[in-house]
């Protein structure tokens, strides 16, 4: 099958853009996902404006004191190799590494992956456990940079709160003494994951991000204190784990590969498994 | 910013251009034109291919500006001022690159559609590592996004590694080199991948033009519901809508669909390609769109409506087999039933052997539905010329013969006025035996007057292909104490889809399971129960293996419990219960003609060294690892023949050695990727004398080549070879007797060899050259073959194996199956109890096909078959929900395994040949695919011994894996 009909523009100014956007266009990167869907007809967007003209939007990821920033046309295959994020961030070189294929890291663009908002999306489950923010910009707002905590930025099923802004970019916070581990569970690897887990670690308390349970990749808000109370290494932990999850209000994904149960069950493991590898020193890419 | 053009049809376009291999390509395009599009119809191109459509596959792999991407999640508005390199652009001045001429040496490539896109990936790697060392996982992980379904991959990475310098290509043969003694069983490299790695080939969709007309199936949105009503009306207002048609409208012009198999008592539902009163399946046809583009064509039948009234959906066979005569459930109410075939058999007092054993098996063991899933999808091009009324179709199918018998049932149009042409096929594996969907643009063309092409897309394969396997069985065995087996039953439901005999060859598979349940054992007291139960899916066709799969996890599964329940060796119980002497009739009719099952059980320990593995085994579980093994024998009945269906006990060739000393080959074996050009050369070669480089082979199109039943069932080895000994030994008689009176010597004292005709008593010589130029010209056959028993140098031959016997005894019994290769398979695996992840670390096969034609190619099939089916075991499903609609919509949600789903392949050869072809063959190519499901459930349970679970589901999912284990846990 093929994409649907559509308008197309490509403009040189974020300006542009965000006018396109903010009437209805869809924007287009790296189209890995986006194309995808238009190919089955899931999504049939009237209108599209191509992100790769534009001057003020970046591949390049930005490196300075205390910050880090993705710019909006990073890819995936850039992040992985990039010096910076595989010293300071290895389980977001290591996310981006297990994603897809070379052919589609080659491509596909970091924040697409995080505004598809697959719950599963390897990027957006391992930004999510590092409190990345998203810049987002809108005509509406005469495009003041506006900015998004990636806590608060899944609405649902591959649906995020943009709506009518366009994201720009993502920052993360630079942070010594910061560990993590990401590890995905697919059937094959770099396949799908069915569950994906990322733990950060850092002096001011420990995130842990879970995809795959629930419509949106989510917090486990209610585990993370126990961690920053009783540290890492918890004679309760797998008891704790589990629980948090039972607790947790979710809306789990109707699949062919497996229970609501045996996801959540696998959550858990991974979670034991990557906070194991934290205490170990994380990962390094 | 840039604007777009206005055309008149009112679709925007953009002016692009891209370089492409080099040269500018500048065109207005819509914007919605994907890449592979653009490189295909504008560029001109066929070495990138349509796979897929959600971009796993990678067949459309190219470089865009120095960077590997698929060229199918790429618009070519976005490629726009960019630079493209395809697979035409690798080899430099016609010389293959060095990737490229390792994949031809490693035997890389079967079907050749993965190997444009894989050979793009293959070399984006090499050049990243530059001449860095590498590991086997580093390539895995460069080649994870490129599916090849034929090879199993291992060839693939050792090519790479041949390729970067890292090792040498395994021992082999050029077609134009002169091996000492004999062509047959020579590892010659295939001559058909010399077009395949330069992205060549003669695939369906490389054929038509800007006149073709492109058809979209509107498909049923429901799983059985009566039609109320389809309107129309905006699909024939759409732009560019040449034809819309509904099921009913199409009636008028066709008969049903013309069933593959009609036999004994089995129900047909004589249904046409286009429902026209309910639908029966979800993604079942109900209307088409013909369109002068596929974008047109796609946008309009989204506007065709169909009104349904819904009709009780069954999915579940246990359900399905007990609806009532009277119930709206039953799919075809004339049948009184949902069962499409019962087969009862009983020999022996089966009753009283169990009520005297000392241990009764009885397991409920289940196979779930998973497919073929060939690379290429099923693609029709079709054109009629209305005032010649001849019909001419180019497709992907195994049996083009078949095709044109059916096509001509179906449009009563001669036979002698449709031509069906078939070049190269993407992969078939059984799937492409039946004629049901391609009528559809043949009705098209023939309505229009016009070319017409149809391309399956492949979410149409994953709602509407054809399925395998999908059992549910009770198998039940009797033992003395000493394992010894003394009665055995089996009682197999199989879920046909909504059917397996009309759309689908696939019905004989469980039918083969139940025979061959007792195959490899001493055991003459059976009894079985077969019933092919439709339901609302799509239909069932043959899959590699053919049930021969089903035989095997049957019985093997059933004698690990007794081992495990006697305490006996689970080796030592089949060396107790193996057949041992040859000729062995089973008690279910066939006869095994000879074999080396013991033997090959033997080596097979032997190479596992399985002593130590258990050691290996014991030590891994004191650090927390659950690793298991499972070795077992297996049997792979090849050439089948069954009466009532065009799958027949014969085939001819035609050899014609032309005036310049060529030969040319022309067979009804339809080439899918299994090596004929090669391996049938060899066999031409070493029968006439000629050099290998002399003999082309020639398959596919009706109107050239001799009629022939088409590939299946492994037959080529036993049938084409057998006809062109025939042929051969016709045209080297005459080739002997003109050499006598050229070289004015005796026949006696001639030999051919290396297409030198010699004497052995003179200097007397000639090529074969001059020697067919004497015969056809120069003075000519009047003189040169006056004594021959005919005056041409071409020959027709057949082969009928004498195996064969269609006359059922008081029994009901026969022989469908001429020729049993068999060996033993073993495996051993790691599982995680906690995610019940299950790896593959490592499959052993040790297997027997008669004389080997090439080993080249045979161990290609045999691994390619091992990592089919650990992907139909661990990974594949077809699954649906309580309405009947499918969960997979793509290749990747249904589970197609990569690069990382191929272990390490240890593979031996006995070779005991086949009493009866004279080149001694036994055919192969479908044994990876038969006991690689057996050997890992019996691993599986193996390694969870611990856990003291029994695995007797054949899909090795982690949720189910999973929940055996949390089971067991809370016991």
């Amino acid at each position: 099958m093929r994409p649907g009909p559509f308008q197309y523009s490509k403009p040189e100014t974020l300006e542009q853009a965000l006018d396109a956007v903010l009437n209805g266009a869809v924007p287009l990167a790296g189209g890995q996902s986006l194309i995808q869907a238009m190919r089955l007809r899931f999504t049939e967007p009237t209108s599209i404006v191509d992100l790769n003209s534009i001057a003020d939007l970046s591949d390049e990821i930005n490196c300075e004191p205390g910050v880090v920033t993705i710019g909006a046309l990073t890819t995936h295959r850039q992040l992985a190799e990039h010096s910076t994020v595989r010293d300071e961030f290895p389980w977001l070189a290591k996310a981006a590494t297990e994603l897809g294929d070379v052919q589609v890291r080659n491509r596909g663009t970091v924040l697409g992956n995080v505004c598809w908002a697959d719950p599963r999306a390897n990027m957006a489950v391992a930004l999510l456990a590092s409190d990345a923010v998203i810049n987002t910009g809108s005509a509406s707002t005469d495009g003041k940079i506006e900015q998004i905590p990636i806590v608060d930025f899944f609405a649902g099923f591959r649906r995020t709160v943009l709506n009518a802004r366009l994201a720009i970019s993502i920052e993360l916070v630079r942070e010594s003494n910061t560990v993590g581990s990401y590890i995905e569970f697919s059937r094959q690897r770099q396949d799908l994951a069915l569950c994906n887990v990322c733990v950060v670690h850092r002096n001011s308390g420990t995130a842990v991000a879970v995809g795959g349970i629930d419509q949106r990749p989510i917090r486990l808000s209610q585990l993370e204190p126990v961690l920053r109370d009783q540290g890492l290494s918890n004679n309760l932990l797998t008891t704790r784990i589990k629980q948090t999850i039972a607790e947790s209000r979710l809306d789990p994904i109707d699949d062919q590969y497996g229970s609501p149960d045996f996801k959540q069950h696998l959550a858990a493991t991974l979670i034991e498994r990557a906070i194991e590898k934290c205490i170990d020193g994380g990962d390094h890419a | 910013m840039p604007e777009p053009n206005e055309t008149n049809g009112g679709r925007n376009t953009w002016p692009i251009q891209i370089s492409v291999n080099g040269i500018r390509v500048a065109r207005n395009v819509e914007p919605r034109m994907l890449l592979i599009d653009f490189l295909r119809t504008q560029a001109q191109l066929s070495g990138p291919r349509i796979g897929c459509e959600e971009g796993a596959c990678g067949a459309c792999t190219v470089e865009l500006n120095g960077c590997t991407i698929k060229s199918c999640l790429t618009l070519a508005v976005q490629a726009d001022g960019g630079s493209v390199t395809t697979i035409e652009g690798v080899a430099e001045n016609d010389t293959l690159s060095k990737v490229q001429k390792a994949f031809v040496e490693c035997h890389a490539v079967q079907c050749g559609y993965c190997t444009s896109g894989m050979i793009m990936s293959a070399r984006a790697f090499l050049d990243s590592v530059g001449s860095a060392d590498f590991s086997d996982d580093d390539v895995r992980q460069a080649l994870s996004g490129n599916y090849c379904r034929c090879t199993g991959y291992n060839n693939i990475i050792q090519a790479v590694k041949v390729a970067a310098g890292k090792e040498t290509a395994p021992a082999h043969l050029d077609a134009d080199s002169t091996p000492d003694d004999s062509w047959i069983g020579q590892p010659v490299v295939r001559r058909e991948d010399s077009r395949l790695v330069r992205g060549g080939g003669r695939y369906t969709d490389n054929y038509g033009g800007a006149e073709d007309l492109h058809l979209v199936i509107v498909r049923s949105q429901r799983a059985h519901a009566k039609i109320k009503a389809i309107d129309t009306t905006a699909a024939k207002a759409a732009p560019g809508v040449a034809l819309v048609l509904t099921g009913k409208e199409a009636l008028a012009h066709w008969q049903p669909i013309a069933p593959t198999t009609d036999m004994l008592d089995l129900n047909l539902p004589r249904k046409h390609a286009i429902a026209h009163d309910k639908v029966i399946y979800y993604g079942e046809p109900v209307a088409i769109v013909v369109a002068t583009d596929p974008y047109l064509a796609e946008d309009a039948a989204q506007l065709v409506v169909v009104d349904y009234e819904d009709l009780p959906v069954n999915t579940d066979i246990r359900t399905a087999v007990d609806v009532a005569a009277d119930n709206s459930g039953l799919l075809y109410p004339q049948w009184g039933s949902n069962v499409q075939f019962e087969s009862p058999f009983e020999i022996g007092d089966v009753d009283a052997k169990f009520a005297a054993a000392d241990l009764v098996v009885d397991e409920e063991i289940v196979s779930h539905r998973i497919g073929a899933m060939p690379m290429e999808t099923r693609m029709v091009h079709a054109d009629f010329d209305r005032a010649d009324q001849r019909l001419v179709i180019r497709a992907s199918t195994q049996v083009p013969h078949q095709m044109r018998m059916y096509m001509s049932k179906v449009f009563g149009i001669p036979e002698t006025h449709i031509q069906v042409v078939v070049g190269d096929v993407g992969g078939g594996f059984g799937a492409k035996l039946s004629v049901d969907t391609e009528l559809i643009p043949a009705l098209a063309a023939i309505l229009l007057g016009r070319p017409v092409k149809w391309f399956e897309s492949r979410s149409e394969w994953m709602f509407a292909g054809p399925a395998a396997r999908d059992y549910k069985i009770r198998a039940r065995a009797a033992f003395d104490s000493n394992g010894k087996l003394l009665a055995c039953e089996s009682d197999v439901l199989a879920d046909m889809g909504c059917d397996g005999a009309e759309r689908g060859a696939g019905l004989g598979m469980p039918l083969n399971g139940a025979i061959y349940m007792v195959g490899a054992y001493l055991v003459d007291t059976y009894r079985s129960r077969v019933r092919c139960v439709v339901t609302n899916k799509p239909p069932y066709n043959a899959y590699r293996g053919y049930g021969k799969d089903l035989a095997n996890f049957m019985i093997e599964r059933v004698l690990d419990q007794a081992a495990d329940r006697l305490e006996i060796d689970p080796v030592e119980i089949r060396r107790t219960n193996l057949l041992t002497n040859y000729p062995h009739h089973l008690c279910t009719g066939p006869i095994i003609e000879n074999g080396s099952l013991r033997e090959a059980l033997d080596k097979i320990v032997d190479a596992m060294d399985l002593d130590e593995l258990r050691r290996e085994q014991a030590n891994a579980l004191q650090t927390g690892r659950y690793i298991g093994i499972c070795v077992v024998p297996y049997i792979e009945p090849s050439g089948g023949a069954f009466p009532g269906s065009a799958f027949q006990n014969y085939e001819s060739v035609t050899v014609r050695v032309a005036a310049d000393g060529s030969v040319l080959v022309m067979t009804g074996i339809q080439n899918i990727g299994q090596g004929i050009e090669t391996a049938y050369a060899q066999v031409t070669a070493d029968l006439l004398g000629c050099h290998m480089s002399d003999v082309s082979v020639v398959w596919g199109d009706t109107t050239a080549i001799p009629f022939g039943s088409g590939t299946f069932s492994s037959r080529g080895a036993m049938y084409a070879v057998g006809a062109i000994v025939d042929a051969a030994e016709k045209i080297k008689t005459r080739l002997l007797l003109g050499a006598a009176v050229l070289l004015e010597c005796s026949v006696e004292e001639l030999e051919i060899k290396n297409s030198v005709v010699k004497s052995n008593k003179s200097d007397s010589s000639c090529t074969l050259a001059e020697l067919a130029f004497a015969c056809y010209v120069q003075p000519g056959a009047e003189i040169i073959l006056n004594n021959a028993d005919a005056p041409l140098l071409e020959a027709h031959g057949t082969y009928r194996h004498p195996q064969v016997n269609w006359k059922f005894d008081e029994k009901g019994r026969a022989q469908f199956y001429p020729s049993h290769p068999g060996g033993a398979a073993a495996a051993m695996v790691e599982v995680d109890p906690e995610t019940g992840r299950v790896d593959v670390l490592k499959i052993w096969m040790v297997a027997d096909h008669g004389v080997i034609l090439n080993p080249l190619i045979l161990s290609g099939q045999t691994k390619g078959g091992v990592v089919q089916q650990i992907g139909a075991t661990i990974y594949e499903s077809f699954e649906y929900d309580t309405d009947g609609i499918p969960y997979a919509r793509t290749m990747k949600d249904y589970g197609m395994p990569t690069v990382w789903a191929a272990p390490p392949i240890h593979l031996e050869h006995l070779v005991t040949k086949s009493p009866a072809t004279s080149v001694g063959a036994k055919g192969g190519g479908e044994d990876g695919c038969i006991a690689t499901t057996t050997v890992l459930m019996g691993a599986v349970e193996d390694a969870l011994r611990p856990f003291g679970v029994k695995v007797m589901d054949g899909q090795l999912t982690p949720a189910r894996i999973r929940a055996l284990v949390a089971d067991a846990q809370a016991e």
